[in-house]
């Protein structure tokens, strides 16, 4: 799992007035709206006393711990400490880490690490899926996301989610074409999906049949974790956003021309005994994502998970630094919580 | 975790001659009482086989194993065993190997042994998902009770803590905060006159090392005592043993409001307690933020960093680990 990425932390839907908690990263998140509409994301966890924010309330555009109504602005410095005599100024080390923060085509993006602007991979260029006919929904897997991903983005497997009709594969592909960003891949190709028809035979007999049908499919992957499918007419937007190493969460987002009610739910839960029990298929989208992830590890972006589970959880909290502890130097010595440990790049 | 201290961990009406298996700082233990009404207690392990000791019974003075095999709860035994003293009806272990001359002792507390003190009296369990210095932090917190409390016993419209006084002796901290009172609700309101709804409330707040915390409200119409043992479970659990006295409607009649009452404040804080990160207390001062309203918190920290510095951390690195036993008086001084 890597920081410095804009990791898509929920669709737009789900995020409102009422403070939510997101936790991925191994980390707690809440994601709130402001007044004006504006969603934002902070570490979840209160530098007082360790309480979670996402169990409190918005106060105008402050977030309120629930315990000791500690108020936080947007910026992640806390305004008010309600238990303060009156006129005792709040002390700087009263913040928690603010992350910046996007709303795009229907999710909520964090950026979720300390690097300037120019340092940081782009924001997923996803399509705006908000039709009446879009579906969302979400399924949790034990698997982590890079296999999550793999499978997933593997071309055979996505058509096989979007087709409207379930069908046998391995299905045939044709015109295989794939293209690297470097932070991004995108395989197409044409597929041949038979669809089931009713061949009428004259009065009422008729017969069951297959007919083949070739549409064009394709699955776009942007780093950190987010593939965009397509299928025919069908289009579909997933965040497989990682919880922690060895659990994802898929959030989705489909549209259809003929609307299922279950959008991809159902195709989804057929996918599960494969994502969670064999091995990862050789995808040109799997094989991008250790690429581009092979790059933010030698960019010291790694985080060390197991050493976090071994060493840190329970006993000592961790958070995923924010720009503005390299950018504002008066704040240098204002973060009581220490930041994620990183594993060291390989050369 | 940390050793050589006096645990309060059951009350002692809950300990009798059948043996009880408890777990207590994620081990396994069995508390029982002897025929002359003795308490013991004793690691659920035999120091030879490692092995629980199953079904186990007391005979006379030793529990017998389910195989057979006797233990004396004087570390004469195959088993580890811990001295026990009871009082104010709760029921102490020691947990550690100081000698007994070393030992900071049973703390005395204030009321709970006042012959003169006519109270009404209820005492109960909350089991909860908290480490057990997360439970007693809360248990004697006064700024939360605006924000977890609020209509219960805090008063939202006055979150304000002024500077207060702790005393502080070895091992303890009592604090003393004059705090706005809150209208009161339900059977109690009846006690409770308008007229004296402007008198500040003198709240006591404290701790004894290691578990045992206080929270003393004088209301306008009576005092309210909620004396806690928090029983570490293990590191994620918890079981606060709460006696709570009340100087007002004193009459057994009573008793159920009181329960609900106390409860009703611990549901309150299950949500809030429960979800702070880290789960266990750190043993680092300034790993959390503190301002001056956390001064008997940080008075208690400072207390748990102390024994921590003294070597009495059971878990160097402060997860409870399976390779690590409570070290036991009574072997060594066989030994």
């Amino acid at each position: 799992m890597f920081m410095n990425f804009w990791w898509p932390l929920a669709a737009s839907a789900r995020v409102g007035q009422k403070p939510l908690r997101v936790t991925t990263l191994q980390q707690e998140f809440v994601l709130y709206r402001t007044t004006n509409g504006a969603a934002q994301v902070l570490s979840d966890l209160c530098v007082h006393r360790g309480g979670a924010l996402s169990d409190g309330w918005m106060t105008g555009d402050c977030v309120v711990c629930p315990y000791h109504g500690w108020e936080f602005a947007t910026d992640g410095a806390c305004v008010r400490i309600p238990a303060n005599a009156q006129g005792v100024p709040v002390p700087k080390k009263a913040r928690v880490d603010s992350y910046p923060t996007v709303e795009k085509n229907g999710w909520v993006f964090g950026f979720l690490g300390d690097v300037a602007s120019a340092e940081r991979p782009p924001l997923a260029d996803i399509p705006a899926l908000d039709g009446a006919n879009a579906r969302r929904g979400s399924i949790t897997w034990n698997a982590p996301y890079e296999h999550v991903i793999a499978q997933i983005g593997d071309l055979q497997n996505s058509a096989f989610l979007l087709s409207d009709e379930f069908v046998d594969l391995p299905a045939a592909l044709s015109d295989e074409r794939a293209t690297n960003t470097e932070w991004g891949a995108g395989v197409t190709a044409n597929i041949n999906l038979p669809k089931r028809i009713t061949r009428r035979l004259g009065g009422l007999v008729s017969r069951e049949e297959t007919a083949p049908e070739i549409r064009n499919a394709s699955v776009v992957l942007y780093a950190p974790c987010v593939t965009v499918h397509t299928l025919g007419q069908t289009r579909a937007v997933m965040a497989h956003v990682p919880v922690n190493a060895t659990t994802t969460i898929t959030e989705w987002l489909i549209e259809q021309p003929i609307p299922k009610a279950d959008g991809a739910a159902n195709g989804l839960e057929k996918m599960r005994r494969q994502i969670e029990t064999t091995p990862a298929p050789d995808s040109a989208i799997g094989a991008a994502l250790k690429r581009i992830n092979q790059a933010a590890a030698k960019h010291g972006w790694s985080i060390d998970s197991e050493l976090i589970s071994a060493e840190y959880t329970n006993v000592k909290a961790v958070v995923i630094p924010s720009p503005a502890r390299r950018e504002v130097p008066e704040l240098a010595a204002a973060w009581v919580l220490k930041k994620v440990p990183t594993r060291l790049p390989d050369f | 975790m940390l050793k050589n201290f006096w645990y309060a961990i059951a009350f002692s009406n809950e300990v009798k001659q059948r043996p009880t298996r408890l777990e207590i700082m994620g081990k396994q233990f069995w508390a029982w009482r002897m025929a002359n009404g003795q308490g013991a207690f004793m690691r659920d392990q035999d120091l030879i086989t490692k092995q629980p000791l199953g079904n186990a019974r007391a005979e006379g003075g030793v529990l017998v194993a389910e195989n057979g095999q006797r233990y004396a709860p004087d570390g004469s035994g195959r088993a580890l065993a811990y001295p026990v003293k009871e009082r104010y009806g709760w029921f102490f272990v020691f947990l550690g190997d100081l000698p007994e001359a070393g030992r900071m002792p049973i703390p005395d507390l204030p009321y709970l042994e006042d012959p003169n003190l006519k109270y009404g009296r209820i005492q109960g369990d909350f089991p909860w998902k908290v480490h057990y210095a997360r439970a007693l932090e809360n248990g004697m917190d006064a700024a939360h009770a605006p924000f977890v409390h609020g209509g219960a016993f805090g008063n939202p419209d006055e979150p304000e803590i002024p500077d207060y006084d702790i005393a502080v002796t070895p091992g303890s901290g009592i604090a003393t905060i004059f705090l706005k009172p809150t209208p009161s609700k339900g059977l109690w309101s009846r006690a409770y006159s308008s007229k004296k709804r402007d008198t500040l409330v003198k709240t006591r707040a404290g701790y004894w090392m290691p578990n045992l915390s206080i929270l003393e409200v004088n209301l306008p119409f009576g005092q309210l005592l909620v004396f806690n043992a928090h029983v570490p479970v293990n590191d994620m659990r918890t079981v606060s043993k709460y006696i709570a006295l009340r100087s007002f409607f004193t009459g057994g009649w009573a008793n159920r409001n009181a329960h609900q009452r106390v409860i009703k404040i611990f549901e309150q804080d299950r949500v809030i307690v429960e979800a702070q990160r880290p789960e266990i207390l750190p043993f680092d001062i300034g790993a959390e933020l503190h301002v001056k309203s956390d001064a008997l918190q940080v008075a208690y920290r400072r207390d748990r960093r102390a024994a921590f510095e003294k070597g009495w951390g059971l878990y160097p690195r402060g997860k409870q680990a399976d390779d690590v036993e409570i070290p036991s008086p009574f072997l060594a001084a066989v030994s």
